[in-house]
């Protein structure tokens, strides 16, 4: 069965709205770890975007990176334009079978 | 909870080049896209976005898109180059979000019965839905009417009335203005666990300073003011809720003094009508 997990996470960690289904936490500056309640069978397909930074002066090239992904969890990386980690404010999206 | 996503294709000209439809897209300045939508998301979505279809191979990996602003009703979409210097980009964007379930069509409105017609009733028509929360813990509820035209607080002697009578059988006014905000609807209504409230909107003509004849029209014959908003009605509560909805339509139709005979017309009999509507899925709504 396939299954849609999503989020808009802001930069503390806490979630501003989601599917459920997983938990967040930040274990250093600006890197995520979500962990799924249910495991995916195989590790899912994640896209992540930093979203709600506050203003449009935002610069088009702050990225989001997501370095580990497996069955049970996935690792987000936000930072600046120049690649230093920040927390940030984001939006994922992971999809998989369950 | 019902889901909603949206997704688009978006040229650099902030044409959408292929989408689910359900949005509009803006492109207010350079590198700068704002997307509205439509319905709204019942809270802030979930919005990823990509650089797609930059035409050659020649594109940075870090030629990225961020969305530094996103509400129930819209995101806003950077894109630029890899030095970050904003340009306009076509890019890709997937909206994830809850959304209010649909559950059947309404109209609510005030107006003569056929327009422009002087000496036949004139109907006014309110949705009505009553809600039983059927679970044994309490339940938050977001009713949404989405409609062309959209509601409007007031035209003339027509007035909007959002009204809701509690499990306590207390009946108040919702305040419009928090009515109308967007999404449109009544917004985090709290019933107890196997109680019941009934949440009502309907268009009435009042009298008014203004114009007190539109309601006992001095030459006779029918007010010809007119306001109605037909659409979608739908609701959304939290993942596990139960709910019994029921929703009615109410009609009260006015007669007046035929326009040639009256000097001083006044309604001469009312007669009203109330009738169930069936709903997307059948009365119970679990989420």
């Amino acid at each position: 069965m396939s299954t849609t997990l999503w989020g808009s996470i802001a930069a503390n960690a806490t979630t501003t709205s989601s599917s459920g289904g997983y938990s967040v936490a930040s274990t250093s500056a600006g890197i995520y770890v979500i962990t799924f309640t249910t495991a995916f069978r195989q590790a899912p397909a994640i896209v992540a975007t930093q979203n709600n930074f506050g203003n449009t002066s935002e610069d088009n090239t702050d990225g989001v990176a997501v370095p580990l992904v497996s069955t049970t969890s996935a690792t987000v990386i936000t930072g600046d334009a120049s690649g230093n980690k920040q927390n940030r404010g984001f939006g994922f999206i992971a999809i998989g079978n369950t | 909870m019902a889901t909603l996503r949206l997704w688009g294709s978006i040229a650099a000209n902030g044409g959408v080049s292929n989408s689910s439809g359900g949005f509009t897209v803006s492109n207010p300045s350079t590198g700068i896209y704002v997307i509205h939508f439509s319905p709204a998301f019942t809270s802030v979505p979930s919005i990823v976005a990509t650089q797609t279809n930059y035409g050659s191979t020649g594109e940075a990996n870090t030629d990225g898109a961020a969305a530094p602003l996103v509400s129930n009703t819209s995101a806003t979409i950077i894109t630029g180059d890899s030095k970050g210097s904003k340009q306009n980009r076509a890019f890709s964007f997937v909206a994830i979000g809850a959304a209010a379930r649909p559950l059947t069509s309404f109209e609510v409105l005030a107006q003569p019965i056929a327009p422009g017609v002087p000496d036949i009733p004139y109907v006014q028509q309110g949705f009505f839905t009553q809600i039983t929360n059927t679970d044994p813990s309490p339940a938050t509820v977001n009713l949404v009417y989405e409609s062309s035209p959209g509601f409007i607080a007031s035209n003339g002697p027509i007035m909007l009335f959002t009204n809701m009578i509690d499990q306590t059988g207390a009946i108040m006014q919702y305040p419009v203005a928090t009515f109308l905000d967007a999404p449109v609807g009544f917004k985090n209504i709290s019933i107890p666990a196997g109680d019941t409230i009934l949440l009502g909107v309907q268009y009435l003509l009042l009298p008014s300073a203004q114009n007190p004849s539109k309601v006992t029209p001095a030459t006779g014959g029918t007010p010809q003011n007119s306001q109605a908003a037909r659409g979608m009605f739908s609701l959304n509560a939290a993942p596990g809720t139960s709910l019994m909805v029921l929703s009615t339509v109410r009609q009260v139709f006015t007669n007046y003094t035929p326009a040639s005979t009256s000097t001083n017309a006044v309604v001469l009999d009312v007669s009203e009508a109330a009738y169930s509507v069936p709903l997307a899925g059948g009365p119970l709504v679990t989420f």
